[in-house]
């Protein structure tokens, strides 16, 4: 069973579940950017949550069914069409050998995900099957997506649940985005206006974004620092504020250390909005002490539990 | 004395340590800890990020001290020691001009320098298995580039502030980049993908293309 690359669009790769246990070798995680919905669409045909699928930013993608492949879209808001048919993101879509699969552009969110039943079948690089670019190792031979490519189909696991997501579990990605922070270890280092204007003030996620991080741009925020620090650990969700004052969000591909000041942490429960992020995104940051950002979080797995199993494996 | 520990994001808490090498030897220790999902080192700290659905804070960071106060003194085991070919060229080394005119010494001075000293793995991040050296002659110090480069090629041996670096794969970064090795620094081995360890020594062999 395989599926054919027809159009891969701005950057499809193969993404899975992070790269773990390796980070104080300086291993990234990668692994989806919003990896809640590429549990979704693994949900929805009947994988593992965290097994291999494709992540395609902004503008989709096209594929070639070279079998009966079932597969499923989720993410950002798209126009989906199988066969020259359409359907939507969220359903079930059953193609048969010749049938086309077409992702149109994301809509509000940044990037769409494509499921298949049995996994894309790559092989693991340092335990995991997500691609990190930056290195050129893991998903496909390393790389993003090529017109042409022929990506491999594992054999189904288990049985889809349903012919559709339920509609209450099917997460709108819009324009305007909340993310709910902890202080960062070195908050300290803002001046009194630049406290003030973390939470204050709007953001907009600037073209500068990828896979790794994301500059925002907004207020300058003044920061107090005697040149670069000693570099520190930093994680997906780390917000650094360098002696520009210019906000710098880290997402999944994010380096393991880093000497600019970390002045907030967006908490677990909020990680996956961060893939979703798009250039002129407006980003707002609510401050949130330690014990309730784990509320919060704790709040949020509720909440999946009634439809994803064990989402703390993802979220 | 137990170190301090503080909160450092709602699932992370930071413990500072004197220097890089005693935090790195703590790592395998903490790795353990029950509902510890990540051990990773800085310069002068380390950080533990934890399953946050399964333990709420205090009670990590009372098993974390805890394990603190069990721990006599921790040590990095025996490092081994390495020699690795470089070529110093523009090719290999494109930021080696700029760095030689900066520190106004020919690029034979550089390489005598670069290649005399022992060097130090302070430890390992940033990118996968890129090593941080200590050990770096003081009359090589330069700073970083203002502007980072997206794409630095596996191998590549750098210069930033007070050490030299190496590159186990491409990345990017802003390190001064003075050579390059051919040396295999990298494998697809979960357990052990990296040829240096924190602890261990290594020396610069001059090596013409």
């Amino acid at each position: 069973m395989s599926l054919a690359l027809l159009r891969p669009g701005v950057q499809s790769t193969v993404q899975s579940g992070p790269r773990r246990g390796l980070r104080h070798q300086g291993v990234p995680y990668s692994g989806a950017a919003d990896a809640l919905s590429l549990a979704l669409a693994n949900r929805l045909v009947g994988n593992p949550l965290s097994a291999p699928g494709i992540e395609m930013s902004l503008s989709g993608a096209k594929f070639l069914a070279r079998s009966r492949i079932t597969a499923a879209v989720t993410g950002a808001e798209s126009d989906v069409r199988a066969a020259g048919q359409q359907t939507r993101t969220h359903r079930l879509v059953e193609l048969r050998a010749g049938d086309t699969l077409e992702i149109g552009p994301a809509i509000g969110g940044a990037r769409s995900y494509l499921a298949v039943a049995g996994g894309i079948d790559v092989p693991d690089v340092l335990g995991s099957a997500s691609t990190y670019l930056p290195a050129g190792i893991g998903g496909y031979r390393g790389h993003a997506l090529r017109e042409g490519d022929e990506l491999r189909v594992g054999v189904p696991s288990g049985d889809p649940p349903a012919d559709a997501t339920p509609r209450e579990f099917r997460p709108r990605f819009g324009a305007t985005v909340t993310l709910r922070t902890v202080k960062g270890r070195e908050f300290d280092l803002l001046d009194d206006n630049g406290r003030a204007a973390l939470y204050a003030e709007a953001y907009a996620v600037s073209p500068r974004n990828d896979r790794m991080g994301l500059a925002l741009d907004g207020p300058k925020l003044g920061v107090r620092s005697t040149g670069r620090l000693a570099s520190r650990p930093v994680f997906p969700g780390t917000v650094q504020c360098p002696e520009s004052g210019e906000l710098f969000l880290l997402g999944a591909d994010c380096q393991t250390t880093g000497g600019y000041p970390r002045v907030a942490e967006v908490i677990r429960g909020d990680r996956f909005l961060i893939g979703q992020l798009r250039s002129g995104s407006r980003l707002r940051f609510l401050a949130r002490d330690p014990a309730t950002a784990r509320a919060d979080y704790l709040s949020v797995l509720a909440f999946w539990r009634d439809w994803l199993p064990h989402p703390e494996a993802v979220i | 004395m137990r170190p301090r520990v503080l909160q450092s994001a709602d699932d992370r808490i930071a413990i500072d340590v004197d220097d890089t090498a005693a935090g790195q030897a703590l790592l395998p220790l903490l790795q353990r800890l029950p509902h510890c999902v990540d051990a990773v080192g800085g310069i002068d700290c380390i950080e533990l990020r934890y399953d946050l659905a399964a333990v709420d804070a205090e009670t990590f960071r009372v098993s974390v001290e805890q394990a603190l106060d069990g721990i006599a003194s921790a040590a990095l085991p025996p490092g081994r020691r390495h020699e690795i070919a470089v070529v110093y060229d523009d090719t290999a080394g494109p930021d080696l001009g700029a760095v030689c005119e900066r520190l106004g010494i020919s690029r034979g001075e550089f390489v005598e320098r670069h290649t005399a000293a022992e060097y130090v793995v302070a430890m390992l991040g940033f990118t996968p298995g890129f090593a941080y050296l200590d050990g770096l002659d003081p009359a090589l110090e330069v700073p970083r580039l203002a502007v980072p480069r997206v794409r630095v090629a596996a191998g590549s041996v750098g210069l930033a502030g007070s050490r030299s670096g190496v590159y186990a794969l491409p990345g990017p970064g802003g390190w001064q980049i003075v050579g390059r090795t051919d040396a295999t620094l990298y494998r697809n081995d979960a357990e052990k993908p990296f040829r240096f360890r924190p602890g261990d020594t290594l020396r610069f062999v001059p090596h013409k293309r």
